[in-house]
């Protein structure tokens, strides 16, 4: 158990490709300091002012419940002083540490550098993260799915490299689940998705398996159980769309649609900035990522399967779990920018295969493989951090300048209507929240 | 011994089995057979005319008479009474309709039956119950026979031929089982016999005794293949020059090379220089030497193809020539591109091959390549990879002799063809241009099952190329043929599929014969491979594009053996009777004199596409670039048409025009720089209701490229109206910027570019939807005058508005959104061509509808000027009004009246119109002179041209005299095209005379 997960040399080349995640913020400082309060934060903040904090982190939203995200981004927003930008950076840090972790899984998991870095810059720095991480409390996801990497990391060091079943490892295993599991809705899913990774048969059958098996059948066990807890609490508590589910036909027609909208476009539609839009379009795209699993999964080893079919359980799960809670936004929502960090997470291991495997004929030369594999990254990386300018000058506009500007600025700003994102929310109590935590 | 062992003695199991899959694809074939099964009922008349005329059929289903349910038949001259057979399909037949369509030949009927193809008869037809339709008149009863006689000048005569109750035709179970059990017992014997008897107690059955006996005696296998295959898809005896699009340019090519025209300076075509070999109508003068090709050019090119198929097992051999056979019956192109494929294949890659039959191979491909261009890309192609190959070889000498080969190949044939070689290079690139706009322009799109089959068909095709690739040890020969196959397979799935109407079948055959074609020269030993299911799939694909092809394939195949056998035997018989067609055909296409005369033996151009017109009356025809308007669809061949007429020593001295175009396109955008820029330098000097005849005028302007300035850009969304500037003072040029998605430029690339629609309103109200091209939009055409027929074509010549648009929308068509950004609108002023109003009412003294000029106009549309019934009308859609200042000095009025007869004519339904002659006071008061109302589809006399004549009064204080169309009792202006001509206002002494 004291064994590295991966070579101590690794550890340094992942740092330094997580933080070169944070190019884009460190590039366009000034638009990100520009950025504002906006949307749902509006109504979080003036939540905590009427009920207090703590009520609030264990309170419902929707059908979320998410204690783990509030204590995150509600104490960040107390802490930073009503400063937006102090939030952005807790975002960004816990954007480049996802990074990382995602690199150091892929590691673990016996991918080849090519498709490791790669693979990191494109969830680091591609411009479709912009709502992702141009909005904190989008935190909501890149927390979620800090903690399902680490979950996954972790369980998979530990049962599969040493494979103990010490109460010490069941303790972090469920913390690291729960943490996940309570940052946001979907992560009814984290725990699900490593029982199945727990479960997945990649060591074969023998005749003595229940040995074998059975710490693993009590590890997926563990898995389940704060998956379970959210399930049921949403199942009693929460309000939300999943009420609807043996609704009319309809409904259930259209959250399926819905599903296969996003499960088929994310992430390669943004990724690619395709311009079309409409069902040909969703199919081309089913297709193209049908072929990347389907053909990534043929080529890829045991070990890398093993987390590979925990990302598809997750993306597929995510796409169910968006269908019902979303589908009343309508299709176009379904390749919002705030649903691609997810979706890159799970597509792109298998895109690291694919790249690992046109980079095989590096792999008798060890060293010119992280060379060329870090100077294909580097590049790539700075290309598509340079990217971001154009999309934040247009953001940090209607995200930031204008209604702070409104807000704060206009001598006379319309009574209703001004607080961009929530217009339900009059201008008078924004003044509150604005007055209360000095918000700027 | 038991019957069982001695069955099992004699018989192959699997090939018994074989048999019955055979015997069931025959069932099935024949069942699917769609024109047995509109052909199984058939209206048998008895029909003789004094000269060759063509009739059309038609019947009622309960919806009136439509083209759909409807067909043609060319009768031949005969004295004698000839039954004549027309298929009738399946449905509830209410009524019966017979068209003598020309108006000037009586026709003599003696009765008819509706019978079935196996003679059972199902009604009887007495002569005696035919009745008048339209335009007839008289029908003289004689003994068991009538007579119909046309009224002079009819427009359009029928008859109604009655049935004395509606029919019920159903094609039943019991006809599907008598289709295909005869087609299963035959095609099961022949199996059966080939393929699961033995002979003699050998092991080996009949099939394997005639692939032995095929390796015994390979000359003899190859010669008697290739003369199967020469006489039943290669040899095809040439039809006479006649009219159309595709006659027109089958003629254009033959003239083409009698004149010597170089390609790629005087002609741009996807047809190359030996094009005129393998196209079906001719110039006579050609004749002689086509019937010396097709007896041994193509003998020639039978025996390339049997040497190409080389050491392919003996059954695919058959199986290949049997599907190429079927598809010369339908389209020539399949067997072709297969020929160029096979050698590419099976000779220019293959290391082991002779130099003799590897130059032999060179030789043939281009050839073909200088008949099409498509061909030529494929040959091309094929030959760079084929050099390529042999370059990884490193068999350098080999890759030498095959690129010598090809280019001294490629130059023999290009002299030959009378054409100078330093035009190579503009003549690859005209083709290329021609090529990369195609799509835009011409792409049709297939039905979604037919689209469906042929991915069907593709992707184990795809998958055998891929495996092959990943596989293969010999990467030196495999790779280079999976790659050439593929990229021959891309090339006949872009001809076609990118027009994908008849084309879509040179695909399918082209695939069916090369999936059987393939495993074996892959080097794949066994039997029988998965790929040989493609061409099942690809039978099926033809049968889903139409279902009754299948059916003419082999019918085709067999009828052509036949002709080819009566012809070459008797062939100065043949020679003679092609003749007399020819001069038939030229009779037919006689244009009138007063043209012919002023035409002389000046040179003259046509627009649009109907060259035959001109070949067929002898003119000196001088061709532009693109001589067919159509195909001047790129910037680049507007403009070099545009040049082309500009340059005093290329523009023909006269044009003659026909606005027509294909597809629906919009009217102005076929060769629109040339079309915009015509008023500035011809002017009409004849014309009729189909035709414009123009002359160059003396004095020409410079040569430029049409000025244009700018005054309007918009972005624009799809569907949305956009008004047309209204300036008519200026003609308006619209031009338009269209971006593809990366979905539709995935789409053009490898299928086909998306398409567009432009529905325009004119002022009026009316609606036209036109298909919109977008090559063309992108350079821009005329959008205003608006010219959407003739007469507004020869207004625009004079200078003239004759209609205008209010305004207009573009849309992807159905489906097509998802693959086009919005359009950004640019109008610019065309100021090189200022224009004027026309004054409607000045026309009508022009046109000579009537000697007095009239001062108001009112209807709900503007006037139109048209030829109806062989005269000059004028429209006036009722309710309207045509008013003349009271003619002092006349005493009676004479004028021609009626409704179009495309008013009544299902399915368009009107329910009248009175027409009323008054006279009015300076009071305001009101005297009715005339009325009479017309109920064409009541009463057949109210059909065709009316006349009236009646005294005006000559006391009274009359100012005005008013010709009035009114809706009827019922107000009910629908279908109401009402018209006058020959409006005459006539002094007292003509009017007693």
């Amino acid at each position: 158990m004291n064994r590295p997960i991966v070579p101590r040399a690794d550890y340094r080349l992942l740092g330094c490709f997580a933080l070169l995640s944070l190019c884009p913020l460190l590039f366009n400082w000034r638009l990100f300091q520009d950025l504002y309060w906006f949307g749902d934060e509006w109504d979080q903040l003036e939540q905590i002012l009427d009920h207090g904090f703590w009520s609030w982190v264990f309170s419902f939203f929707g059908e979320n419940f998410a204690p783990m995200l509030k204590l995150t981004w509600g104490g960040g927003a107390l802490l930073s002083g009503g400063h937006y930008i102090g939030l952005v950076i807790i975002l960004w840090i816990a954007h480049a540490i996802t990074v990382f972790l995602f690199g150091l899984l892929l590691r673990q998991n016996g991918f080849r550098w090519p498709g490791t870095l790669l693979a990191m810059v494109l969830l680091g720095l591609p411009h479709s993260n912009l709502e992702t991480l141009g909005w904190t409390i989008q935190l909501i996801t890149v927390q979620g799915t800090l903690f399902l990497l680490a979950a996954a990391i972790y369980h998979g060091h530990v049962h599969f490299e040493s494979a103990p079943t010490h109460r010490r490892h069941v303790a972090w295993l469920l913390t690291l689940i729960s943490a996940g599991t309570f940052s946001y809705v979907r992560g009814v899913l984290n725990g699900a998705a490593l029982a199945l990774m727990s479960l997945w048969p990649d060591a074969g059958w023998s005749s003595k398996w229940w040995p074998q098996w059975r710490p693993r059948v009590i590890a997926a066990g563990w898995c389940f159980i704060p998956a379970v807890v959210l399930t049921l609490l949403i199942l009693i508590f929460a309000q939300g769309n999943h009420q609807k589910i043996d609704g009319p036909a309809d409904a259930l027609s259209r959250m399926l649609e819905y599903a296969f909208w996003y499960f088929s476009l994310n992430p390669f539609f943004r990724l690619l900035e395709w311009d079309s839009w409409g069902w040909r379009t969703t199919w081309l795209f089913f297709v193209l990522k049908a072929i990347v699993l389907v053909w990534a999964w043929r080529l890829a080893a045991p070990r890398q399967r093993r987390i590979l079919i925990v990302l598809i359980a997750f993306d597929l799960g995510t796409a169910l779990l968006l269908g019902i809670g979303r589908y009343h936004t309508g299709l176009p929502s379904a390749n919002s920018s705030r649903y691609q960090y997810t979706a890159l997470v799970c597509t792109l291991p298998f895109v690291a295969v694919l790249l690992d495997r046109l980079f095989v004929f590096l792999t008798r030369w060890r060293r010119a493989e992280v060379v060329v594999a870090a100077v294909l990254a580097l590049t790539t990386g700075l290309a598509l951090a340079l990217q971001w300018r154009a999309h934040m000058e247009i953001w940090s506009g209607w995200r930031g300048r204008e209604p702070r500007h409104l807000l704060t600025e206009h001598p006379s700003p319309p009574a209703e209507g001004a607080v961009p994102g929530i217009p339900l929310m009059t201008t008078e109590r924004a003044k509150r929240v604005i007055e209360h935590y000095d918000l700027q | 011994m038991s019957a069982v062992a001695l069955l099992l003695k004699h018989i192959a199991p699997r090939g018994l089995l074989a048999a019955l899959v055979v015997g069931l694809a025959a069932f099935v074939a024949a069942v699917m057979d769609g024109e047995a099964r509109r052909s199984f009922y058939q209206l048998e008349l008895q029909l003789a005319a004094p000269t060759a005329i063509d009739v059309q059929v038609f019947w009622d289903q309960g919806r009136g008479f439509s083209e759909t349910n409807s067909v043609h038949r060319t009768l031949t001259a005969a004295p004698e009474l000839v039954p004549q057979r027309f298929p009738l399909g399946t449905g509830r037949i209410q009524h019966l309709r017979l068209d003598p369509t020309r108006r000037d030949t009586a026709v003599r009927y003696g009765g008819g039956r509706i019978i079935t193809s196996m003679g059972r008869v199902l009604a009887e037809l007495p002569p005696g119950n035919i009745r008048p339709g339209n335009d007839i008149a008289d029908l003289e009863a004689e003994s068991r026979q009538v007579t119909i006689i046309p009224t002079r000048g009819a427009h359009d005569p029928w008859v109604h031929v009655p049935l004395e109750q509606p029919l019920e035709l159903r094609y039943g179970l019991r006809e599907w089982v008598a289709a295909g059990g005869a087609a299963f017992v035959i095609a099961f014997v022949v199996a059966v016999v080939l393929g699961a008897i033995r002979l003699g107690g050998s092991r080996r059955v009949i099939l394997g005794h005639l692939q032995h006996l095929a390796d015994a005696w390979p000359r003899t296998t190859l010669g008697l293949g290739a003369i199967l295959f020469w006489l039943a898809a290669a040899v095809s005896w040439p039809g006479p020059a006649a009219m159309g699009l595709d006659a027109s340019w089958h003629q254009a090519l033959s003239y083409f090379r009698e004149q010597g025209l170089q390609f790629g300076r005087d002609i741009a075509f996807p047809a190359g220089p030996w094009g005129h070999l393998f196209v079906y109508h001719l110039l006579e003068q050609h004749l002689v030497g086509r019937l010396w090709f097709e007896f041994l050019g193509k003998a020639a090119l039978s025996l390339m193809l049997l040497v190409a198929l080389g050491h392919l097992p003996l059954w695919r051999r058959a199986v290949i020539i049997f599907l190429l056979i079927g598809s010369a019956a339908l389209i020539l192109d399949a067997w072709i591109m297969f020929l160029v494929s096979l050698i590419v294949l099976n000779v220019l890659l293959r290391p082991d091959v002779s130099r003799t039959l590897l130059g032999a191979g060179l030789v043939t491909i281009t050839f073909l390549g200088l008949v099409k261009f498509s061909f030529l890309v494929m040959a091309g192609a094929g030959t760079a990879v084929a050099v390529g190959a042999a370059l990884w070889r490193d068999d350098r000498r080999r890759a030498a002799w095959i690129a010598a080969g090809f280019v001294a190949s490629f130059l023999f044939w290009w002299m030959a063809a009378g054409q100078n070689p330093i035009r190579i290079p503009r003549y690859l690139r005209l083709s290329l241009e021609l090529s990369a706009g195609y799509g835009w322009a011409m792409a049709l799109t297939p039905s979604r099952s037919v689209f469906g089959v042929a991915l069907a068909a593709l992707a184990p095709i795809g998958w055998f190329l891929w495996h092959h690739l990943r596989t293969t040890a010999a990467r030196a020969i495999i790779w280079p043929m999976a790659a050439t196959t593929a990229g021959l397979v891309f090339v006949v799935w872009k001809a076609g599929f990118t027009r994908a109407d008849g084309h879509v079948m040179i695909f399918f055959f082209y695939l069916a014969a090369l999936a059987l074609a393939l495993p074996p020269l892959f080097g794949y030993r066994r039997a029988f491979h998965f790929l040989d299911l493609v061409p099942l799939a690809c039978l099926i694909g033809v049968w889903c594009f139409d279902d009754r092809m299948t059916g003419y394939a082999s019918r085709g195949a067999w009828y052509r053996v036949q002709n080819s056998i009566s012809q070459w035997m008797q062939p100065g018989q043949a020679v003679a009777q092609w003749k007399q067609t020819a001069e038939a055909e030229r009779r037919r296409a006689r244009l009138p004199h007063e043209l012919r005369d002023r035409i002389g033996s000046a040179s003259v151009d046509y627009i649009n596409y109907e060259q035959s017109l001109l070949l067929l009356n002898e003119f000196n025809y001088r061709p532009r670039l693109v001589f067919q308007s159509y195909s001047a669809y790129t910037p680049e061949l507007m403009e070099r048409n545009l040049g082309w007429l500009q340059r005093s020593d290329r523009g023909a001295q006269f044009i003659l025009y026909d606005h027509t175009t294909i597809d629906r396109r919009f009217p102005t955008q076929d060769d629109a720089l040339l079309l915009a820029d015509l008023p500035r330098r011809y002017r009409t000097v004849w014309h009729n209701e189909h035709l414009l005849l123009l002359e160059r005028q003396a004095e020409q302007p410079a040569a430029d490229l049409l000025p244009r300035k700018l005054h309007q850009r918009v972005g624009a969304a799809f569907g949305e109206e956009i008004p047309v500037p209204m300036m008519p003072e200026l003609a308006q040029w619209l031009s338009l910027e269209l971006r593809l998605t990366r979905l539709g430029q995935l789409r053009s690339l490898l299928f086909a570019p998306p398409s567009l629609r432009i529905i325009a309103t004119d002022l009026e109200g009316r609606s036209f939807d036109h298909r919109l091209i977008p090559s063309i939009a992108r350079q821009g055409f005329v959008i205003q005058p608006f010219l959407q027929n003739l007469s507004d074509v020869r207004a625009f010549m004079e200078g003239k508005v004759a209609s205008q648009l209010r305004s207009f929308r573009i849309e992807p068509a159905p489906e097509h959104e998802e693959f086009w950004h919005p359009p950004i609108v640019q109008f610019h002023h065309l100021p090189t061509l200022p224009l004027q109003e026309q004054n409607w009412l000045e026309v009508l003294t022009a046109s000579g509808i009537t000697n007095l000029s009239a001062d108001a106009y009112e209807a709900p549309f503007r006037p139109e000027i048209l030829q109806e019934a062989g005269r000059t009308v004028v429209q006036v859609h009722s309710p309207g009004r045509l008013r003349f200042p009271w003619p002092t000095g006349a005493s009676q009025l004479t004028a021609t009246y009626g409704l179009r007869a495309a008013a009544y004519a299902p399915p368009s339904a009107t329910d009248g119109v009175d027409f009323v002659v008054v006279a009015s006071t300076v009071d305001g008061d009101q005297v009715e002179l005339y009325r009479r109302p017309l109920r064409p589809l009541d009463r057949a006399g109210d059909r065709g041209p009316q006349v009236l004549a009646i005294q005006l009064p000559e006391d009274g204080n009359y100012n005005a005299l008013e010709l009035v169309t009114d809706p009827g009792p019922a107000g009910n202006a629908d279908w109401d095209w009402s018209y006058w001509a020959d409006i005459r206002l006539l002094p007292p002494e003509a009017g007693q005379k």
